[in-house]
Order: structure tokens, then C-alpha cells, then sequence
């Protein structure tokens, strides 16, 4: 479903960017409103994890706050929460805080301008907690928001590909260093009957993720960044060669065989039954990985980056990262109980998050977290020690695009779309005014 | 399907074995031939329409790694309830269930009530432009449902009632008028006109005239209109999602949907469990009202 | 009599409540909506005026043929097939089966019940080829045939939609055309009979043409919901792959609600209503011009 591959995309952002100069003026709203009688929430229904750890904040380190102003949650499917957020910012009753998309939240965005979205940095800063937001966090938000901070970073996710270490041991495989290994292993776990990558082709962005990182590898991470501000084009030579790789693994038969409508939970149980070698996917896996789905034992789950393309501009050390779905805070009822939730959501969200469902945010963990398993450990590592991020094939597509993107993937794939063809779609997509 | 295509000819012919005179010796065969199509068509729709709700029932009680790793047909080892205590918790089934019925039942009355009323008029009852209004409404049904959201969420929204069931039941009995009302019109049209002058004779006035004898006639397309219009409506999932502004007021369609995880993962044995809750509960009260509905119906066939 | 049938206050007793709620709830919203279609913007950004901007892209769209071609192809055959297989359907329950198909009617009757998203799963499931391999598949293979992977293509996913679209309405046609059986008088099916005629003589002479209004309404109400489809699809496949299998009402969908185009989305929601208006007076009249012939 398209809008479930928007969410998992995390975020969009659209091509059309206001001019450099602005963009402080224009990146979000700081005023100080009037305060609801209660913490309102919206969120998509998908999203699980956030309200289930604000609740728990608030009966814990944020008892006084919730107090003061009690949460009150509602939640609606990612299907319809665009439109419902168009409808509810028309009537001006958007509630205190929001899952939004994009092109509307990005400096010069509809709800921008219409002065409906607080920036958090400046929020941060006002309340005496700007340190509790980490730099990668500060600077992944700019970047997939165009240099605005709309976002309040729940998550902090990287990519890079999960791998099955027992099938790389008997098919005495190490970790590649460059993508030309990484298909010369593929080659051989092929010949072995062993499917290589796990991909959804319902969920596309699984797919096309793909051609975003080759893009990263082999164009800098700034490929994206000169597409989304027109100053290269998807259909250019040197753009088509990621999109023409994909559709040779495609063809060479390296992802899930039926993969056209295969299903995200099918992929990701492929690769944890141990029928799939490795899964290009973010850490947000970490959650499956942990469970007693993973029939292939929780050590042998290892993960690795991206490696890279030899000759290009990317290096093998740039991780793909995002803060997760955009949450969004309306200046209009952010008064001082609502601020009282932010400045303690900044100081303990971090560690509690870690702490009760093993997912890394964008917060520092002031308190020590205990009892977390290798994997956990290795990846927090990774994260901490990330000098340089890099967006996704989709961050900064708008709406359509990104929709284009993963509901094309497949095709691209399985050889019923031409890789012209899929790039000229997306362009087309992003040319529009 | 190809399946089902393969219903059509037996229907005819066995009426043809009936109705033609034929030699004994001839009509034996045709007759068994006739017994084993019967039974074989009957035969695939069974399977057609029993299989599914089989896969159904198993899979409400497998586990999230069974549904994907094993093959469709494979029967649970043993009855784990654990999906049932997650769907019914996860899904607010009471609530949904609840609301569902609300919003259905009193749209379908109040649809069935103006519907075959201005059916009625528009059909029976004598007035200049009365074929230009039944286009009109007739029109309803060729514009997409989706055009209406927009200013109707923002009347609702000035109205104040955007946090009840209103919106929804309104929306609905809006939509379902038209097919009601182009329906109505045709089993109307079905009935002999002298009925009706009948009671006109006899000194009825209208609204005797329809409410104890139009009604009446038509019962048997009430109740088909009704049906639709029921399952239209408890299937709904566009307007129930755009008027839904609290879990407290969700529907069934919505609820279930609190069963997609975020990047795309779906929890399905939950999901089949709430699917399989909610088909079992309906399949009971079409059971209990089924009696009802089938003395309407077969009345319907002996009044002739 | 006239004042049995042209009172004045019945009728407006009668009809005013029905045009009341519908001209508040549909065509004034609809009209409102329509609107749109010369304008450009989404409600939170405010609406712009556009003039014929949204028509000019429409008639530049390349997906506005694919997915005109593809609804108006799902139609057909599907409304065929919903009228042609309910109707025997309807044939056989009340001709063969007759008292005792009440059974039989509820289990064909059943999966209008289930929820579209149950459906689209259980035909994913049915069709799959990986990561199990689904009956469908595994009886191509029995044939000896190469399993094929069913979503690959538009033309693969068609089969597979109309199968599920076929399978979850057909029940309705059967009883809605069922009960338009019941309502023939059966002392004219007597007479015919005596009069001679066979089974097929006396379906062709005297059933087919006393049920014709209801088959009417039916064709015409399954091709106004048959040209406007969009739920089932999208849990199916969403229209895939790329737009193969998207219908006009999807993609009206995703332009306003998805890609906030809204202007735009009330232009192709123009293109739909002028499909269905003309489709319905299309069949119509051909319908209509048959029961004057017989």
C-alpha cells in the first residue's frame, strides 16, 4: 500500500525549495501559544512505539508534566493521515503534536507558512536542553528537511545490510568491502540455491533503497540533494547506472524470487528463517531480530555496511539515516505545559526508549541502559561513531515520487519496467511544478 | 472465474429434462445426468465458498511465522488462543463492533424508510417532473463517493458534531439514497398498477395506500435493498476513516487496520482472529434473523 | 383516484425528506467539489485559481489512458460476468434447487460479509508463488505448466482481480436477481408451460423478459460500481505494478489525498462521472430498445 511505503520512507521532502537566504526565516515558527487542557496527539496507527512510550514518560519521569496536561491520543491509519491533517490545519485545529509529511513541514511547506509547525532547535535551546539533542540527530533532521528542524527526533535510524553469519561461514563468505564483491558473493550463494537479498515488492521502498544507496556510493552524498534542487537529472547517464545495477540483480536473480507482491512480513521472515542470506534494511529490523520470530538465533544476525562502489565519491562509511516519521509540534498550543512536556521529553525519552523497546532516538541516553543484547550494542556503537550521514533514494522526493519509487521497484526488478523507464517516471515526478 | 462459469448451462438444461416429453428409456439417462450436474455444480460452490472461510478459522490461529513460512493449507499444530487475546484487546472489538452496528443499522433504517417513500412518489403517484427527479437522484450514483469528503468534513466541523457518529450515519444515509430510491422504483414498477388503484377504490387515502399496501408488495425488495445497503456501509472503510476522530468511535473496517505495523509489517494471525470474531458474530445474527427473512421471502413467492 | 395518486401533500411528504438529505449531502458537496477542478492548492496551503490548468493536464497525462483503458476493461468484464453468472445462479436457486436452496444462498451470499482487506489477502495468498506456493500455482504446476508469479504484470494481475472482484460480489447479483425471479408470477410460468413451452423456450419467452427491468437495474447499478472501484484493488496490489492495475478512482485518490492535488483530483473525478453518465445512458437505451423488440 502506497501510503505504508510513504511511512516507511519515513519522510519526503518536495523538489521545490525556497532560496538559501530564507530559509531561517521561513524554517518553523517559534511563538509561544496557548496552552490545551491536554497533551493532544495524532499519530498514524501504525506508529506503536511512540505513543506507547510517551504514555509510559508519563506516569514515570514526566508525572508532574502529565499532571499538569494529560495526553490525550488519537490515532488514525497512514491511509488517510494526510488528508486528515490537510483537513484539520483548513479548520486551524491541528493538535499539539503531529505526524506530517514533507513537503508541508520543509521551510517554505504549506504548514510552514501557515504557521503551524514549531522549530524544535530554537524550542530546544529556549527550554536549556539543546545538548539532549544529539549532533547526528541535529544535522540528519537538516538534512531531510531541507535545513529546517520540524521534526522531533523519536527515532534515530541507520541502513545497511543485515547478513546471516552462519550462511556467510558455510559459503565461506566474509564481509565485502566493495559492491563488485558484494555480487561476486551474491553469484555464489545463488549457484547455491541460496536466495541472496530479501526485498519486498509491496513494500517497494525495499527495493528501491537499493538504488539509492549505489547512488550515495557512486555519486557523493550529495546526488540527491542536486536532483531535488534540479541541478542533475534521474534520466542522466550517470544516474541510470544505479537503476540499470538494480535491474541486473533483478535479472541475475539475486532478491526473493515472486517478489513483485511479496510482503514486507514474507521478506523480512525469508531472511529470519534463514532462507535469504542478507537484508538491505534500517535498524529499525532490530525489533524482529530480537524476537522469538528469528528462528536463526539472534547472534547470527550480524550487520554491515553499505560497501562501496570502487571509483566512486561515497565511501563505505556513510550510513543512510533518518529520525523517523516526521512529529510535529503546533506553536499555536504550545504554551508552558506543553513546553514543560518537551524540555522532559528531551532529557529522559532518549534513555527510556533504549531502555523499553531497544529503539535508538535522537535524544542522548542520560541514564544508563542496561541488559541490551551484542547487536544492539554493536549498532548503538555505530551510531554513536558516525561521522557523516547520508539521506535515502526518496528523502527528498515529494509526495508522488515517493509513491512512484516503491510502486515501480518491483518492476524494475522482475524486467517489466525498463530501468529508462523507471527513472523517466520519477523525473517526470519531480519536474512537475 | 472459470470456475463458476460452467454454472450457467446446467441451470437451463435441467429444466429442458423436465419440461421436454421423452422417451423412458432417454429420460433415465438425462435424469442421472442431470442429478450428478446438479451435484457437481453444487459441489464447486461448496468448495468456491467453504474453503476460504476454512483458511480463514486456521489462520486465526497461527502464528505471525507460520502465515508466511508455511504452506496456505497447513492446519495449526495446536489451538494457540493467543491471537484472540491480542485481536480483541488491539482492535477494541466490543467498541467497534458496537459502533459498526449503530451507524449500519440506524443508516439502513432511516435509507429504507425515505428511500421507498420517495420511490413511492416518484414511481406510483402522479405529478409533472417526476421523471426528471428520478434522474437526478439516479445521478448520485455515477460520481465517485471520494468528491463529497471535502466540504462535508468542513460543514460537519461547523456544525460541532465532528466528534460523534453523526457524520458517519449522515454520509451514509446521503450516499445510499440513490441506489434505495433507483431500486425501490423498479420493484415498484413490478407491481400490477391495478393494486394499487385497488386501494384507491377502496377508499384508502396515500399514506394507507403505501404503508399497507405498497409496502407490503415490495417487501421482498426492501429486503434485498436492505441487504446492500447494510453490507455497503458495514464495509465502508473511505468515509468511516475520513469522519473516525477517535478510537473510541471507530468501526470494525477502521479497527482492523490497528493491525499494520509501521514499515509495512502486518500482524495477521491477530488479524484473522478480529476478522474471524466479527464474521462468526454477524454469521450468528444472520442466522437468528435469517428465519424472519426467509418467511418474507418465501411468502413472497406463493403470493405470486 | 387522482387524489389518491396526485396529492400534493403525499408527495411532498414523500419526496422532500429524500431531496432534502440528498441535495445537502451529495450535490451541493459535489458541486462544491467540482469546483476544485479550476483551481489548484490543498486545504492547508489555501486554494488558488487555475482556469483550465487541471484540464489541460489531464488530456497530457499518460496514465489517464492507461487507467481509463484499464477501468472501463475491468468493467465490461466484470459486470458480464457479475450479471451472466449471478443470473444462473438466480436460475438455479429457484428453479433447481428451490426450497432447499437456502443454504446454498447463504454460503454464495457469504463473502459479501467479509471485509474488502480479508479478500485482497486471501487472493494474495491463493495466487502466491513465493514465499509458499499458493493452490493456484501449485495446480498450474500439477498441469505441468511453470508457476507463474501472478502480480508480475498488469495483464497476470487482472485475472487475479477480477477473480477476487467476481468472487466477493456475486452473491449480491444472485439474490438481488434472485428475488426479481420470485417476484414472476408463478401461475404464468404455468400457463406458458401448458401452453408447451420447454425449459429453454419458456426461460428465453417468459423469465428472461418479465425479470428484465430488475436485470436492468442490476446491470446498471454493477457498472456505476464496477467503473467507480478502488478499495479492493488497492489492499490487492494498489494498482500495481507501477499503475498496470490502477483504476480512475485510485488514482483520483492518491492526486487528492495522497499527493494533495486536489484541484486536480476533482478533474479526474469529472472524467469519472461523465464515464459512468454516459455508460448508464449507453446501456440504457440498448436495454431498453431489447423489451421493445420482445
Amino acid at each position: 500500500m502506497s501510503t505504508l511505503a510513504l511511512v516507511a520512507s519515513t519522510a519526503t521532502a518536495s523538489a521545490s525549495s525556497s532560496a538559501p537566504a530564507r530559509l531561517s526565516h521561513a524554517s518553523g515558527a517559534t511563538a509561544h501559544g496557548t496552552d490545551q487542557s491536554t497533551f493532544s496527539v495524532l499519530l498514524t496507527t501504525e506508529d506503536t512505539q511512540t505513543p506507547a512510550e510517551l504514555q509510559k514518560l508519563a506516569t514515570t519521569s514526566c508525572k508532574t508534566e502529565a499532571q499538569a496536561q494529560p495526553i490525550s491520543l488519537q490515532q488514525t491509519p497512514s491511509q488517510n493521515i494526510e488528508s486528515k491533517i490537510q483537513l484539520l490545519a483548513s479548520q486551524n485545529s491541528l493538535p499539539l503534536m503531529y505526524a506530517a509529511s514533507n513537503p508541508d513541514i520543509i521551510p517554505g511547506g504549506s504548514l510552514v507558512k501557515k504557521g503551524d509547525v514549531l522549530n524544535i532547535e530554537t524550542a530546544l535551546s529556549q527550554l536549556g536542553v539543546a545538548n539532549d539533542m544529539t549532533p547526528l540527530a541535529l544535522s540528519t533532521t537538516k538534512a531531510q528537511f531541507q535545513g529546517g528542524v520540524p521534526s522531533v527526533p523519536f527515532q534515530m535510524n541507520i541502513e545497511g545490510l543485515f547478513y546471516n553469519k552462519r550462511i556467510f561461514a558455510n559459503h565461506h563468505l566474509t564481509q565485502p568491502k566493495t559492491f563488485a564483491q558484494l555480487l561476486a558473493d551474491a553469484a555464489v550463494l545463488k549457484k547455491a540455491h541460496v536466495i541472496p537479498f530479501s526485498a519486498s515488492g509491496a513494500s517497494g521502498w525495499t527495493i528501491s533503497r537499493w538504488v539509492g544507496i549505489l547512488l550515495f556510493r557512486e555519486l557523493g552524498p550529495n546526488a540527491m540533494n542536486l536532483i531535488a534542487h534540479k541541478k542533475a537529472k534521474l534520466t542522466s547517464a550517470a544516474y541510470m547506472t544505479a537503476a540499470e545495477q538494480v535491474a541486473q540483480m533483478g535479472k541475475d536473480g539475486y532478491f526473493s524470487p515472486g517478489i513483485t507482491n511479496l510482503s514486507y512480513n514474507a521478506a523480512v521472515a525469508q531472511f529470519l528463517d534463514g532462507k535469504s542470506a542478507m537484508m538491505y534494511m534500517g535498524t529499525w529490523l532490530l525489533a524482529e531480530i530480537l524476537s522469538s520470530q528469528n528462528k536463526v538465533g539472534r547472534n547470527n544476525i550480524g550487520f554491515m555496511p553499505f560497501p562501496a562502489v570502487t571509483g566512486g565519491k561515497g565511501s563505505i562509511d556513510q550510513y543512510p539515516a533518518n529520525t523517523g516519521s516526521p512529529n510535529v509540534l503546533n506553536p499555536h498550543v504550545y504554551g508552558p505545559h506543553a513546553q514543560a512536556w518537551l524540555k522532559c521529553i528531551a532529557e529522559n525519552y532518549g534513555s527510556a526508549s533504549l531502555q523499553d523497546q531497544g529503539v535508538f532516538t535522537g535524544f542522548r541516553t542520560n541514564q544508563p541502559v542496561t541488559g541490551l543484547a551484542p547487536i544492539t550494542q554493536t549498532i548503538q556503537k555505530t551510531i554513536n561513531s558516525a561521522k557523516q550521514s547520508v539521506l535515502w533514494f526518496e528523502a527528498l522526493f515529494g509526495l508522488k515520487a515517493n509513491d512512484d519509487a516503491s510502486g515501480n521497484a518491483a518492476a524494475l526488478v522482475t524486467g517489466a519496467m525498463s530501468p529508462q523507464q523507471y527513472m523517466g517516471i520519477l523525473q517526470a515526478d519531480q519536474s512537475q511544478p | 472465474m472459470a470456475i463458476s462459469s460452467g454454472r450457467a448451462e446446467p441451470a437451463v438444461s435441467t429444466r429442458r429434462a423436465r419440461f421436454t416429453p421423452a422417451p423412458p428409456r432417454r429420460a433415465r439417462t438425462v435424469q442421472l445426468s442431470r442429478k450428478t450436474l446438479t451435484r457437481s455444480i453444487i459441489g464447486i460452490i461448496l468448495v468456491v465458498e467453504i474453503y476460504p472461510l476454512f483458511w480463514l478459522l486456521t489462520s486465526s490461529f497461527k502464528t505471525e511465522n507460520a502465515f508466511v513460512s508455511q504452506p496456505l493449507w497447513t492446519i495449526p499444530s495446536k489451538l494457540d488462543f493467543g491471537n484472540y487475546a491480542s485481536a480483541w484487546t488491539t482492535a477494541h472489538i466490543p467498541s467497534d463492533v458496537m459502533n459498526s452496528l449503530i451507524v449500519t443499522v440506524s443508516s439502513v433504517v432511516v435509507i429504507l424508510l425515505l428511500g421507498s417513500g420517495a420511490a413511492f412518489a416518484l414511481e406510483v403517484l402522479v405529478f409533472k417532473g417526476r421523471g426528471g427527479i428520478l434522474f437526478f437522484l439516479v445521478g448520485g450514483l455515477m460520481v465517485p463517493a471520494q468528491l463529497v469528503l471535502l466540504p462535508l468534513f468542513e460543514i460537519y466541523f461547523k456544525l460541532g458534531i465532528d466528534n460523534t457518529l453523526l457524520p458517519m450515519i449522515i454520509t451514509y444515509v446521503g450516499q445510499g439514497l440513490p441506489l434505495t430510491v433507483f431500486l425501490m422504483a423498479t420493484y415498484f414498477r413490478s407491481v400490477p398498477r391495478e393494486l394499487f388503484e385497488a386501494c384507491a377504490i377502496d377508499g384508502g387515502g396515500t399514506y394507507r395506500c403505501f404503508f399497507s399496501v405498497a409496502l407490503p408488495l415490495v417487501r421482498n425488495g426492501i429486503f434485498t435493498v436492505g441487504m446492500l445497503v447494510f453490507f455497503s456501509v458495514f464495509n465502508d472503510l473511505l468515509v468511516a476513516l475520513t469522519f473516525n476522530s477517535k478510537p473510541s468511535l471507530s468501526t470494525i473496517q477502521v479497527g482492523l487496520l490497528n493491525f499494520n505495523g509501521q514499515y509495512g509489517s502486518v500482524a495477521y494471525g491477530p488479524l484473522f482472529a478480529a476478522i474471524s470474531i466479527v464474521i462468526f458474530a454477524l454469521l450468528l445474527l444472520y442466522l437468528f434473523i435469517n428465519k424472519q427473512i426467509m418467511r418474507g421471502l418465501t411468502s413472497g413467492a406463493v403470493k405470486g | 383516484m387522482r387524489q389518491v395518486f396526485g396529492n400534493r401533500r403525499a408527495i411532498a411528504f414523500f419526496l422532500a425528506p429524500t431531496l432534502l438529505v440528498y441535495i445537502g449531502v451529495v450535490v451541493v458537496p459535489v458541486g462544491w467539489s467540482l469546483v476544485y477542478s479550476v483551481f489548484s492548492g490543498s486545504p492547508a496551503s489555501g486554494f488558488t485559481f487555475a482556469g483550465l490548468k487541471n484540464f489541460r493536464a489531464l488530456f497530457a497525462d499518460p496514465t489517464i489512458p492507461q487507467t481509463l483503458l484499464f477501468t472501463v476493461k475491468y468493467a465490461t468484464v466484470l459486470t458480464v460476468g457479475q450479471i451472466v453468472i449471478g443470473y444462473s445462479l438466480a436460475l438455479l436457486f429457484k428453479f433447481v434447487l428451490r426450497r432447499s436452496s437456502t443454504f446454498i444462498r447463504t454460503l454464495v451470499f457469504f463473502p459479501v460479509v467479509l471485509p474488502t482487506v480479508a479478500v485482497a489477502l486471501l487472493f494474495a495468498q491463493l495466487f502466491a508463488v513465493t514465499p509458499q506456493t499458493g493452490p493456484v500455482d501449485s495446480i498450474v504446476h500439477l498441469l505441468g505448466g511453470h508457476p507463474v508469479d501472478w502480480f508480475v504484470s498488469g495483464s497476470h494481475a487482472f485475472v487475479v482481480i477480477i477473480a477476487m472482484d467476481m468472487w466477493r460480489s456475486v452473491g449480491l447479483f444472485a439474490v438481488i436477481l434472485y428475488v426479481g425471479l420470485l417476484d414472476i408470477p408463478e401461475d404464468v410460468i404455468e400457463s406458458a408451460r401448458i401452453d408447451g413451452a420447454s425449459g429453454f423456450s419458456l426461460l428465453r419467452r417468459i423469465i428472461v423478459p418479465m425479470s428484465r427491468p430488475i436485470v436492468v437495474a442490476a446491470t446498471i447499478f454493477a457498472l456505476n460500481a464496477d467503473l467507480k472501484v478502488f478499495d479492493s484493488i488497492l489492499a490487492l496490489n494498489n494498482g500495481g505494478p507501477g499503475t498496470a492495475t490502477t483504476p480512475l478512482n485510485l488514482y483520483m485518490f492518491q492526486e487528492s489525498f495522497n499527493y494533495d492535488n486536489w484541484g486536480y483530483g476533482s478533474t479526474i473525478a469529472i472524467l469519472i462521472t461523465g464515464l459512468s453518465l454516459l455508460v448508464t445512458v449507453v446501456v440504457f437505451r440498448s436495454l431498453r430498445r431489447d423489451i421493445t423488440k420482445d
